[in-house]
């Protein structure tokens, strides 16, 4: 093979916690540096949130891509201010108080504020301004810092969302109870000490299911839960805001949306990251510490979901021969691209590229089970493709989610990964290894994408 | 964790009198961490043998991995000196740059990393714009001190301080706790700080003499509480350090 073409790629050993990742090429339009689009995003699937876009007419103009209506369908009002001249110079703060004021008296009962470039290079203290309107406006306010020449994508604009709407209904009571039961902590294949997990104090009866419960294992880990007399707050961004109130009562928190991170950390409980297990040991330990947790000592039900355990863990030797030395790369769960690439490397395939926006704190774990197989993919923010086409060409790669240097026939498309991604646990992991097979076995056969047609 | 954030005049001997107190804090066996918030970078030098240290803004400029030990330098007596650094004159935005030091500590954690029982803010000039009250915002210092003289500009200078903190009242920004007075030994000085202060409704804290053991010690890159420990002068701000924190 020549000498590959070098195209400013990350190396993922090169890759800490906050290195900038380098971009696959030139975005396209509107780009995608900017967190208020997602912020804006996540709001209006959220719905019942007002938003309040605090910049210059420029992010008004742009909001708009996303906030078409100035009134949503459930009367939340979608608005921009505008700072002025003098404003970029004094301040917007007392005009800001009288836009969230006009807001409040049409009756919105929660705004984001998104705090964008301008006003957050001239320090312009948001939460002082949440602080002084406390008591003076009726609807609840939280802010995120939007400012891209800060956070310098997308991703933000979820995380922090989250994180923030959280944070609207933390009150003190709430938090001294959890202190003086649990105080919080990810439980995640790196803690050690999991088997001494103590039981939750089960007053609350509430467990927090931060994502979708979608699929067979799902319900069952409802009935599981339920008949254990645990409530579980599903946090469904389809249904959410009318349950942050309840937030702060669970026990524990199970997270399954890899975008509700930010908040499970926020709400200082315990976590059980299900989301990042692929392996059929690590979910089952998930379940294990879960149900320890939980449940009083001296229950003897079975397992949970143990058959399903010993399937994905047969799916797992197959895989580990029909899908040994094959290249992928993954376009798509960019919060997830490091465990799920991780799970494939320990079933012999062999990753090449990442698709991420950010390497975080929670991936430094999956870097290194990475390294230890010995691969060292690239990282690289996805965003038009014609490198990726040409340094594509050498490989027979598979790919986790659309991309053109891909043939089709080869990609496990966008609308799979969906429904891969909306389950969980051991029927998530069979689904992709599946999947992958399914994918190996054509390219086995030969086709166009090989050129024997 | 105490936090106090010193403001004043340029020139009016904040960095000497912040420097001075970190050692006589320091000397009593607490831990002190003092942070500058000047693009001059020379809050600390006196705490570090007159050498500059690297300033968080330099630092990031230079890499965007930075860790605590970057930025944090132990300098004399134990006092942790931090310097948040800033472009030079005529460029950029030094306002900015506190606020980007500022966030940046705190995404180090750098107070629950070295726990510190005092931080002291030196703050550079007036409050020019809102990059600059970055110490007194919430979940900063909690009390504001104007270093003065009895000079019109100096006296001027803490007037305008002092109403900008109030104004932040409402906010929950810190409070003001008082004037230090920085002897200038110009005529009626004491009056005319005690003028100032009725009207800014605020306490002078303590007055310290013009010593030319300051000038003595800077000469060496040390403060008067580190090279003259047994002077009169270093037990002024022994006693300057027990008002503010008993």
């Amino acid at each position: 093979m020549t000498e590959k073409k070098e195209y400013g790629w990350l190396p993922l050993s090169r890759a800490t916690v906050r290195t900038g990742i380098p971009l696959s090429g030139i975005p396209g339009e509107p780009g995608r540096h900017c967190p208020m689009h997602t912020a804006l995003a996540l709001a209006k699937q959220l719905g019942d949130i007002s938003t309040l876009v605090v910049g210059t007419a420029e992010c008004g103009y742009y909001s708009r891509y996303v906030m078409t209506e100035p009134r949503g369908k459930n009367g939340e009002l979608h608005y921009v201010y505008e700072l002025d001249a003098n404003e970029v110079v004094f301040g917007c703060r007392k005009g800001l108080m009288d836009a969230i004021g006009e807001m409040d008296r049409e009756g919105t009962k929660l705004i984001l504020l998104i705090l964008t470039c301008v006003p957050a290079l001239i320090g312009e203290d948001m939460k002082a301004v949440i602080d002084e309107l406390d008591g003076k406006v009726r609807a609840k306010l939280f802010f995120i810092d939007g400012a891209h020449f800060k956070y310098n994508g997308y991703l933000t604009g979820f995380l922090d969302t989250y994180c923030q709407l959280g944070e609207v209904y933390n009150n003190t009571e709430s938090q001294e109870f959890m202190l003086k039961t649990w105080l919080g902590q990810e439980i995640c294949e790196a803690d050690s000490g999991r088997e001494d997990q103590e039981p939750i104090h089960k007053e609350t009866g509430q467990v927090n299911f931060l994502g979708s419960l979608r699929g067979v294992e799902a319900l069952a880990l409802k009935n599981f839960l339920t008949e254990a007399g645990y409530g579980l707050l599903e946090m469904n961004p389809g249904n959410i805001t009318g349950k942050l109130a309840k937030l702060w009562e669970s026990s524990l928190s199970v997270l399954q949306d890899p975008y509700q991170g930010m908040l499970a950390k926020t709400l200082k409980k315990p976590v059980i990251s299900l989301c990042r297990s692929f392996l059929a040991d690590d979910i089952r330990e998930d379940y294990r510490t879960l149900k320890k947790m939980l449940i009083p000592k001296g229950n003897t039900e079975e397992e949970f979901q143990f058959s399903s355990y010993k399937e994905l863990k047969d799916r797992e030797e197959k895989a580990c021969r029909e899908l040994r030395r094959i290249p992928f790369i993954i376009t798509v769960q960019e919060l997830l691209a490091l465990p799920i690439a991780a799970y494939l490397a320990a079933l012999g395939m062999e990753p090449k590229l990442l698709g991420v926006e950010s390497f975080l704190e929670e991936d430094v774990l999956y870097r290194e089970r990475i390294l230890n197989e010995g691969y060292n993919p690239y990282l690289v923010t996805i965003t038009e493709e014609k490198n990726l086409r040409e340094w594509g060409k050498d490989y027979p790669l598979l790919s986790v989610g659309h991309s053109s240097a891909v043939p089709e026939s080869r990609v496990i498309n966008n609308l799979k990964v969906q429904k891969i991604f909306a389950l969980l646990g051991y029927e998530r992991s069979i689904l992709l290894l599946d999947h992958l097979m399914e994918l190996a076995e054509e390219m086995k056969k030969g086709g166009v994408a090989d050129g024997l047609i | 964790m105490r936090k106090i954030a010193i403001y004043g005049k340029g020139g009016i001997g904040k960095s000497t009198t912040v420097s001075n107190l970190s050692a006589a804090l320091a000397a009593r066996g607490l831990k002190v961490m003092q942070i500058g918030c000047d693009p001059k970078a020379d809050s600390t030098r006196n705490l570090t043998g007159g050498v500059k240290i690297k300033t968080v803004l330099d630092v990031l400029r230079d890499s965007s991995e930075v860790a605590l030990s970057d930025i944090v330098t132990e300098g004399d007596l134990g006092v942790l000196c931090v310097e948040a650094g800033g472009p030079v004159p005529g460029v950029g935005c030094a306002g900015r740059g506190i606020i980007t030091a500022f966030e940046k500590l705190n995404e180090l954690d750098a107070y629950e990393t070295y726990q510190p029982d005092i931080v002291l803010y030196d703050v550079l000039g007036d409050v020019v714009c809102g990059g600059f009250a970055m110490p007194i915002r919430g979940g900063y210092a909690e009390e504001v001190c104007i270093v003065t003289s009895g000079e019109m500009m100096a006296l001027y200078a803490a007037s305008n301080i002092a109403y900008a903190v109030k104004s932040f009242g409402k906010r929950g920004y810190a409070s003001l706790k008082g004037l230090i007075l920085n002897a200038k030994n110009i005529e009626r000085e004491d009056e005319l700080v005690r003028d100032a202060a009725k009207e800014m409704e605020a306490s002078i804290l303590y007055k310290i003499d013009r010593n030319p053991l300051v000038q003595k010690a800077e000469d060496i890159g040390k403060t008067v509480v580190a090279a003259f420990p047994d002077s009169p002068l270093a037990g002024e701000y022994e006693k300057l350090s027990r008002i503010l924190c008993p």
